[in-house]
């Protein structure tokens, strides 16, 4: 069972559609990073997930549970982070922590303090006088100490230093690869989600992109660059389907190969550029974001990569 | 259970310095009160009605401001409770907590509960015990403090769980009072107003506010739940008029509770009780208006026999018929004025010095040409009376200086001062449970409640007359008992100077002047008042309704006694 599994789940804001039938799945003991540009429907995603917004459609099941009938037995066994959460700021970090700690049968007052005394929280202050890095750190905590089995965290990395940044994301790391948790995570800062995530989903304008395995994602994109001799005869074959962002420059083209296979891109090159020197090299998952985003945007509505 | 537990202590936390700060305008009333009733000389009573200061008149005024705060600060400790864990908004953190929403609303009715009816109860105690309420009061007044509190509660919560924030609550507050308003003109407009009862416009809004509440806490659709809120809007204002009150069932008030609890059937002592019917009395008025036609005022005097010592007819309804030897006939219902003094005088041990007799009237105005006919003609008169039975009990007994206590469980006397410049000038407070239960009808207007007749006399301890009893001064306050009105006004002679409710007692504060006054065995000179003073007591005979009692008379003649003409408006009555 996965711990995460939409089917045809939509939402609706008025008469803007911010989720469209999305079906998706997290296996367990995966990070999954959810990917898209602002309005693609990842808050609104994880929102429907952890019943703070009713599914217009489709449905949503949590730990084998419908999202909407979420009860304190899963509630206790997932933690969600979200940056525009409404904390109980009144409270310091301790009486957070005193607050959350009975509801929780597997509170781990261990890891609790370890984790405490690593993000150097100051546990006596309020929440409301804690910078937002601190607040991040805080609710992360409070989600973190009962070891849960899924972590669901909305932009966790928004508007955090690089130094918090990192404090984090090894705190996450550390704590969510003891146990082999489930974790989905929503954020904008790609070269985090890449140390974290093994899997990316892709979304845009509420519509599933993409969904793969990082390492599969990484494999498969390549940027290749064609260096022409001159004069070089103007191509007549087709473009294969897996190339993407072609541009022609003078004695250079350059393109993305999205199916990349060495065998394969090596005779479809051959096809297009006949006395061409060839230069595959890997992407990162940010370039692949972009290259896909820019794509998404070139493409029409519906058509997923 | 324990998790309950474990938010409430989390909400009292955070709530401790508003809602002690709720406490001080309810514990200021109470200082007020304090300092009213604390003996001095010369207390706020006596310089108000001397005119020389307003400072009861302000702090009436204070005690209405501090309850206005209370109440306002009640709403608002409502809010801030229910919004520390909202329920609307799609970043609701309580929501990713294993917190179900039954048990989130079992914690916030708990703590509401413990927060908002509690409290009021624990700060009034003492004030409650000062003024020598009993087991029994404290009971009602418990009940009646809790739950007035928890109607503001419940009237609060809707709007406090359909909102985020204190700015949004009184926002969306103004809209749903104006919907309210507009629902009322437009609800005029089509259906004659009904003449309901504050209590009963309550009880039609709880039931909408519960069902608001409940819905949002268990199922979070703040879209859904403004729709049931409007549609309970709609079902308040229509009830009363789909489904028309019954007058009696408004007027008999199921919600009152009397001091000595609802009224029932007459005592069997009463069946000894006989009416005759005596003399008529003619009282023709000319109205003010020359448009209206004249009327005059027909009283028949009844004479009550075999009343048992203590008790008194004191008011009442008939049905009657007048009826001459030419066979016209004429019948009218009117009311009944009773006289509670034979009873007192009765209950000291004394017959009633100035009534002889005559201690009832049956009064109803009658046409003019009417009254001409039985001032010509012989009148027979019959009737059903409905009358009204009240036992008079002595509650209390207390030397004539300031500070003195008297009374009994749940009703109070206490005299503040005493001065004896020639004449006596007391300054004495009757303290009495004011309950608002059985003045539903006047909670937003008057803040009213019954106040139980009396009637004071002071009477010689030690100096006995020609009959070995003590010798008793005339009734104090004669008229105090008939005149309810005047409440608040200052009069001359056992003027009530403030009549004011702090925490459900009810003060009524007197300043009586007596110059000079008669004992039951005859004038006393004014050289003898000094002394007759020094051992004298202040008596309180208190009058509580006992039930009623019906009886059929008939006369084959009545008597006309007097006829007398009025210049006056048909409201002035003898």
């Amino acid at each position: 069972m996965n711990p995460i599994e939409t089917h045809q789940l939509s939402h609706r804001y008025g008469r803007t559609e911010a989720v469209h039938e999305l079906s998706l799945a997290v296996p367990e003991g995966s990070v999954c990073a959810l990917l898209g540009p602002n309005g693609a429907g990842k808050t609104t995603t994880i929102k429907l997930l952890m019943n703070l917004l009713r599914p217009g459609g489709g449905t949503a099941t949590v730990l084998g549970v419908d999202s909407r009938r979420l009860g304190p037995r899963e509630l206790a066994q997932i933690g969600y982070v979200s940056e525009n959460q409404q904390l109980p700021v009144w409270m310091t970090v301790r009486q957070l922590l005193d607050y959350c700690r009975p509801f929780y049968p597997t509170w781990d007052v261990a890891l609790e303090k370890r984790l405490l005394a690593q993000f150097e929280l100051p546990a006596d202050r309020k929440l409301k006088q804690l910078s937002r890095g601190q607040l991040m750190k805080a609710a992360l905590l409070s989600s973190l100490a009962y070891r849960p089995k899924l972590l669901v965290l909305d932009e966790p990395f928004s508007g955090l230093d690089p130094v918090a940044r990192d404090d984090f994301v090894r705190g996450l790391l550390e704590a969510a690869g003891e146990d082999g948790w489930t974790v989905l995570v929503s954020s904008h800062d790609i070269e985090e989600v890449e140390r974290l995530a093994d899997r990316v989903v892709l979304l845009d304008a509420g519509r599933l992109q993409l969904a793969e395995a990082t390492d599969s994602l990484l494999g498969r994109f390549r940027r290749v660059e064609v260096s022409l001799p001159n004069p070089s005869p103007p191509s007549v074959a087709p473009v294969p389907p897996g190339w993407m962002a072609l541009e022609r420059g003078a004695g250079l083209v350059r393109f993305v190969d999205s199916r990349h296979e060495p065998l394969t891109m090596a005779r479809d090159c051959r096809e297009q550029f006949p006395a061409a020197t060839v230069t595959a090299s890997p992407m990162t998952l940010r370039e692949i974001y972009l290259t896909l985003a820019h794509a998404g945007r070139n493409q029409p509505k519906g058509a997923a990569a | 259970m324990k998790l309950i537990c474990h938010i409430i202590k989390k909400d009292f936390r955070r709530l401790r310095l508003p809602l002690a700060l709720w406490l001080l305008p309810m514990a200021g009333q109470f200082l007020i009160g304090f300092w009213l009733l604390r003996a001095h000389d010369p207390t706020p009573f006596a310089l108000e009605a001397l005119g020389r200061t307003l400072a009861v008149r302000n702090l009436a005024g204070c005690v209405w401001l501090l309850w206005g705060l209370q109440v306002v600060g009640c709403g608002l400790l409502v809010v801030a409770l229910v919004q520390a864990d909202p329920l609307v908004g799609g970043q609701i953190w309580w929501v990713s907590r294993p917190i179900s929403p039954a048990r989130l609303l079992s914690a916030k009715l708990l703590a509401l509960a413990l927060f908002c009816c509690l409290p009021p109860v624990v700060v009034a105690l003492p004030w409650w015990l000062f003024c020598g309420y009993g087991p029994r009061e404290i009971l009602l007044a418990t009940g009646e403090t809790m739950a007035g509190h928890a109607v503001l509660v419940v009237l609060v919560l809707p709007l406090a769980v359909l909102t985020e924030n204190a700015a949004r609550f009184m926002f969306h507050g103004l809209v749903a009072f104006f919907f309210w308003v507009c629902l009322l003109l437009l609800l005029a407009a089509w259906w004659p107003p009904v003449d309901e009862p504050n209590w009963a416009a309550l009880g039609w809004a709880v039931v909408p506010a519960v069902v608001v509440t409940l819905h949002q806490y268990l199922c979070r659709r703040t879209a859904r739940s403004w729709l049931l809120l409007a549609a309970g809007m709609v079902v308040i204002g229509l009830a009363p008029r789909l489904v028309p009150p019954t007058p009696g069932f408004w007027r008999d008030n199921p919600f009152a509770f009397a001091i000595s609890g609802p009224p029932r059937e007459a005592p069997p002592a009463m069946a000894t009780l006989t009416v005759t019917p005596g003399t008529v009395s003619l009282w023709k008025f000319s109205p003010a208006n020359p448009a209206e036609v004249p009327q005059t005022d027909a009283t028949v005097r009844l004479r009550f026999g075999g009343l048992p010592v203590g008790y008194a007819i004191f008011d009442g309804q008939y049905d009657g018929t007048w009826r001459w030897p030419d066979g016209v006939q004429f019948q009218q219902a009117g009311s009944i004025y009773g006289d509670l003094d034979p009873a007192a005088w009765s209950l000291l041990g004394r017959p009633d010095p100035k009534e002889p007799g005559e201690a009832g009237m049956a009064s109803v105005f009658v046409p003019d040409s009417l009254a001409t006919k039985i001032k010509r003609q012989p009148t027979a008169w019959d009737a059903r009376l409905h009358l009204g039975v009240m036992r008079g009990e002595v509650v209390a007994l207390l030397p004539l200086r300031a500070g003195a206590v008297g009374g009994r469980s749940g009703h109070q006397i206490r005299i503040l001062e005493v001065q004896r410049p020639g004449a006596l000038e007391l300054t004495m407070v009757d303290l009495a449970p004011a309950f608002m239960g059985g003045n539903w009808q006047n909670l937003f207007y008057t803040l009213d409640w019954d106040e139980r007749t009396s009637f004071y006399a002071l009477r010689s301890r030690t100096r006995t007359g020609s009959a070995g009893q003590p010798t008793t001064s005339a009734n104090i306050l004669k008229g105090q008992s008939e005149q309810p009105e005047a409440k608040a006004i200052k009069l001359p002679h056992g003027g009530v100077t403030l009549a004011i409710r702090i925490g459900t007692v009810g003060l009524l504060c007197r300043l009586v002047e007596v110059e000079a006054w008669e004992v039951a065995d005859g004038n006393l000179a004014s050289a003898d008042q000094g002394k007759w003073l020094d051992d004298a007591e202040l008596v309180q005979v208190a009058f509580t309704r006992v039930g009623t009692i019906e009886r059929a008379v008939a006369t084959k003649a009545l008597v006309v006694q007097t006829v007398k003409a009025g210049t006056l408006g048909p409201a002035e009555k003898p």
